[in-house]
């Protein structure tokens, strides 16, 4: 089943390919300049409408509809509400979310539902009704949805007046870097930044590049690297056990970090060639030491989109208040919170779940941090009382290190399930972790048969350590990007031919490696891209 | 404003700085957090929040919260 409409196409056209950094980027940026300060936010569009067209054919017609749509929407909103008509203006708003998420459902979700009605069809001995079709999704209908839905919401809740120029709508939502992998940007934030035509200057041309590149590095050098291991594994799970199934899991959590992140960055250059500041979406998660903070570091712009959009409005609706202050009234207020939280949280993380993509390992997932963050909040009590007991235990380093750890076997045993092809090959993974561990399988060349040598984990070593060293910089307070810049002449290009001959050297390249990512990505993308 | 620098204390009291600007920037302030602090100044200032208020630019300092609570107070 076909993910993606044309997802060869969108393989050809991803961000890390030739086609992409050697033609269409160059080919935009030279437009872009030459073009007036007036028209260069046009070829911005142009270029991200033919780019939609590359990747996606005539599916570029949802994304245009989903633009005409919000635009009249929010200036039927804004309209209804000088006349001070409520009535009018909640009409608009719950017709404008109907239609976005509607389109949504059906595209992304209808064969799964239908599936799954079908075998509950089944479970009454009846015939099933539902014809399971799979459906041709738009790339990056995940990510213009949820742009969309916010742009309603904030004309809603009136933070932003409602844009009358489409053509700024259309590049917000289509801007061609965050098209398929996000960040989910809010209109507030970009929208404007977007139009202003900025020239490109020598500054952000090379800060671009230079970002791109190192997002290149993290991608080609480690995660198409890790790939081969983790497809072996997971292609023919039953044959492994234990420590195997744990190093798999570990190196998908790593392969979709420098996957996922790398393109982030390659996205963020692009945008900073442009003079545009797009959102960040990691901040040095792997330093959390709890899970709900873990999330606040990992793909930030997804979880604060359904903070605001989902979890206050959600926290702060009468019903789950009016619960909250009666169970507060009987001197209930810890569980007042417990329950005013798994009110709230269930449906963010459900929808979180599903947002991945129709399957019932992504919904595990969901649920899995639903209940993981719902004991954090649960053990509060406990926990304040222990730190209360032991206050050395705040600021020590030791114990820092133990919840770090901690958060990262959580994570790990998260992305193993999120990994599975279904939540049976995940359960059935996580058995037989636990069931055939043995240390041993560490030294006795088990991890040496999964299709990468001795040289390729030196490689990854190293490449993860030149990350990880960066991410302590960073997660110090330092700017690594602008520390290089300040190197003298010959140490700086020094650091920059090392990033682009480690690419060039050291990224997997080669028939086999191109294979598995072209299986990875029409199966089961390994990272976020296969959330169109 | 020692109102509302009074109520911050109570839900955060590890908040030592009065004019710290990046109260929800700085992370200083959780979610939860801002949720039971909208609650104790809903209950104190006789007043409604609703989600729309809940902003970075409304949380930031008690001088914005202060801000907030008095344009929700006079009604507009």
């Amino acid at each position: 089943m076909p993910w993606c409409s044309g997802s060869d196409k969108g393989n050809r056209m991803a961000y890390h390919t030739a086609l992409y950094l050697v033609l269409f980027l160059p080919a935009v940026c030279l437009l872009y300049q030459l073009a007036g300060v007036r028209f260069r936010p046009w070829v911005l569009l142009g270029g991200s409408l033919v780019f939609y067209w590359c990747v996606s054919g005539a599916m570029v017609l949802y994304p245009l509809a989903a633009v005409l749509l919000i635009h009249d929407v929010g200036l039927w909103m804004e309209a209804a509400g000088k006349e001070k008509d409520e009535r009018q203006r909640k009409k608009a708003f719950v017709w404008g979310l109907a239609v976005l998420l509607g389109i949504l459902v059906w595209r992304k979700y209808g064969s799964f539902l239908a599936a799954n009605g079908n075998r509950m069809w089944r479970l009454f001995s009846l015939e099933p009704p539902f014809s399971v079709v799979p459906a041709l999704l738009p790339i990056g209908i995940s990510f213009y949805t949820l742009q969309a839905v916010g742009y309603l919401g904030d004309v809603w809740y009136k933070r932003i007046p409602a844009e009358r120029n489409v053509g700024r709508l259309g590049l917000f939502l289509t801007f061609f870097p965050c098209i398929m992998e996000g960040p989910i940007c809010r209109y507030g934030q970009t929208g404007h930044v977007l139009w202003e035509g900025r020239p490109i200057t020598w500054d952000n041309l090379t800060k671009g590049v230079r970002r791109i590149f190192w997002g290149l590095a993290k991608k080609m050098i480690v995660a198409d690297r890790l790939n081969i291991l983790v497809q072996t594994v997971y292609g023919k799970d039953e044959s492994y056990s234990g420590v195997v199934i744990g190093a798999a899991a570990c190196c998908y959590t790593i392969q979709l970090y420098m996957e996922f992140s790398g393109c982030m960055d390659m996205v963020a250059g692009s945008g900073e060639i442009f003079g545009i500041c797009l959102p960040e979406n990691f901040r040095q998660p792997f330093f959390s030491k709890t899970v709900p903070e873990f999330w606040r570091r990992w793909h930030i712009t997804l979880g604060a989109w359904f903070k605001d959009y989902m979890f206050y409005p959600i926290s702060m609706s009468p019903a789950l208040r009016g619960f909250g202050r009666r169970l507060s009234g009987k001197g209930r207020r810890r569980l007042a919170r417990l329950g005013m939280s798994a009110g709230a949280l269930f449906p963010v993380w459900l929808c979180n779940g599903l947002w991945h993509g129709p399957r019932w390992s992504f919904l595990f997932f969901g649920m899995y941090y639903f209940v993981l963050i719902l004991l954090s909040i649960g053990a509060e009590p406990w926990v304040e009382r222990w730190k209360a007991k032991y206050p050395v235990m705040g600021n020590n380093g030791v114990f820092a290190g133990v919840q770090i750890v901690r958060t990262w076997i959580l994570v790990v045993i998260g992305e193993l399930f999120f990994r599975a092809e279904g939540l049976r090959q995940g359960i059935r993974m996580f058995c037989s972790m636990i069931r055939g561990w043995r240390f041993s399988q560490l030294w006795d060349k088990s991890l040496l048969e999964l299709g990468l040598d001795r040289m390729d984990f030196v490689v990854i070593g190293v490449m993860v350590g030149a990350v990880f060293l960066v991410s302590v910089l960073n997660e110090r307070g330092r700017d690594v990007r602008q520390e290089i810049g300040r190197l003298p002449l010959p140490l700086r290009w020094g650091v920059y031919y090392g990033v682009l001959f480690g690419i060039c050297v050291f990224g997997a390249y080669g028939e086999r490696t191109m294979l598995l990512v072209r299986q990875s990505r029409t199966r089961r993308c390994p990272v976020k891209s296969h959330n169109y | 404003m020692e109102d509302v620098w009074m109520i911050l204390r109570q839900v955060e009291p590890d908040v030592d700085d009065m004019d710290c600007e990046e109260l929800i920037d700085g992370r200083i302030l959780d979610s939860f957090s801002v949720l039971e602090l909208i609650g104790r100044l809903e209950d104190y200032f006789e007043i409604r929040i609703s989600p729309g208020e809940v902003t970075a630019a409304n949380f930031n300092s008690v001088r914005s919260i202060c801000a907030m609570v008095q344009r929700l107070r006079q009604g507009e």
